[in-house]
C-alpha cells in the first residue's frame, strides 16, 4: 500500500480530494517502531500527530501501582488511526501515552508544515479539522463514560 | 477441718484454672476461625462482574496492570455497543 493509498484510508484524511490527499502525502515523514517500544509519553510536548500505517499502536497513561508507576493500555488502535491529535490543539500536551503494540510504522505530520499548508488551503485545513473534531469528540465520550460509569458504581454502592 | 478447707481451696482453684483455660482456647478456635476466613477471602477473590474473568488478589502490580487493561477493555467494549444502538435504548443514564 502506498502513503498515498494509506491517507485515502486514514481517518484524519477522509473526504480529502485526490490533489489535496497528494499535498498531505508531501509533508508525511515515515517513523518506525518495534513491539513494545515507547512512542511518547502523557505529558509530552505534542510536536507531531500520527496516522498508523501498519501494526497496532497501544494508547497508555500512568498509574502508580503498588509503589511502581505502571504505563497501563487504555486502547488498542489499528491501521488508518489517528495518534497524537494534541499537536494541533493548544496547548499542545499529549494527553495519553503511546506505544508499539506490534512492530508499527507510522506517518509522521509536524505540526508546522501542516498549518502552513491548512493556511494555503483553508478547504484542506476544514476537512481535516472536522475529522480531528470527531477523532477528540469519540476520545472524549469513551473517557467521560468509563468515568461515569465508575462514580455510578461507587455512589450505587455507597448510598444504594 | 484443716482438710476440708485444703479439699476446698483445691476445687475453687480447679475452677478458676478450667474458667481461665476455657476462655483461652475460646479465644484461640476464633483467633483461627477468622484467620481461615481471611484466607479463604484472599484465595476466592471472587469474578470480573463484567465478563465473569477469575479475579486474583495479593497480584503483583503486572497482574493488576492486567487486570485493569482487561476491565477497560470490556468497559470500552460495553460502551460502544451501547452508543451504536438505538438512542432509545441508551437512556439518560450511563449502564454499569
Amino acid at each position: 500500500m502506498t502513503v498515498l493509498e494509506t491517507l485515502n484510508e486514514a481517518e484524519l484524511f477522509a473526504g480529502l480530494s485526490e490533489e489535496d490527499c497528494r499535498a498531505v502525502t508531501g509533508l508525511a515523514r515515515r517513523r518506525n517502531a518495534a513491539a513494545g517500544e515507547e512512542l511518547f509519553r502523557h505529558g509530552d510536548p505534542a510536536k507531531e500527530l500520527y496516522v498508523i500505517r501498519r501494526g497496532r499502536v497501544e494508547l497508555t497513561f500512568p498509574l502508580v501501582v503498588k509503589g511502581e508507576t505502571k504505563e497501563t493500555r487504555f486502547q488498542s488502535l489499528e491501521p488508518g488511526r489517528t495518534v497524537a491529535w494534541s499537536a494541533l490543539v493548544p496547548p499542545y500536551r499529549l494527553t495519553m501515552g503511546a506505544r508499539g503494540s506490534t512492530d508499527v510504522e507510522l506517518l509522521a505530520f509536524e505540526r508546522a508544515p501542516l498549518l502552513a499548508l491548512f493556511e494555503r488551503s483553508p478547504s484542506v485545513g476544514y476537512v481535516v479539522m472536522a475529522n480531528l473534531s470527531r477523532v477528540v469528540a469519540a476520545r472524549l465520550n469513551e473517557v467521560v463514560s468509563l468515568w461515569v460509569r465508575e462514580i455510578q458504581r461507587n455512589v450505587s454502592h455507597t448510598y444504594g | 477441718m484443716w482438710i476440708t478447707f485444703v479439699i476446698f481451696a483445691s476445687f475453687v482453684v480447679a475452677m478458676v484454672a478450667m474458667a481461665y483455660f476455657g476462655i483461652q482456647s475460646h479465644d484461640e478456635a476464633l483467633q483461627r476461625e477468622g484467620a481461615d476466613e481471611l484466607a479463604s477471602a484472599s484465595a476466592d477473590p471472587g469474578r470480573c462482574g463484567l465478563c465473569q474473568a477469575p479475579l486474583r488478589r495479593n497480584a503483583t502490580s503486572d497482574e493488576v496492570v492486567f487486570e485493569l487493561e482487561h476491565r477497560i477493555d470490556s468497559e470500552l467494549g460495553e460502551i460502544a455497543r451501547a452508543w451504536h444502538s438505538p438512542p432509545s435504548s441508551l437512556g439518560r443514564t450511563f449502564p454499569v
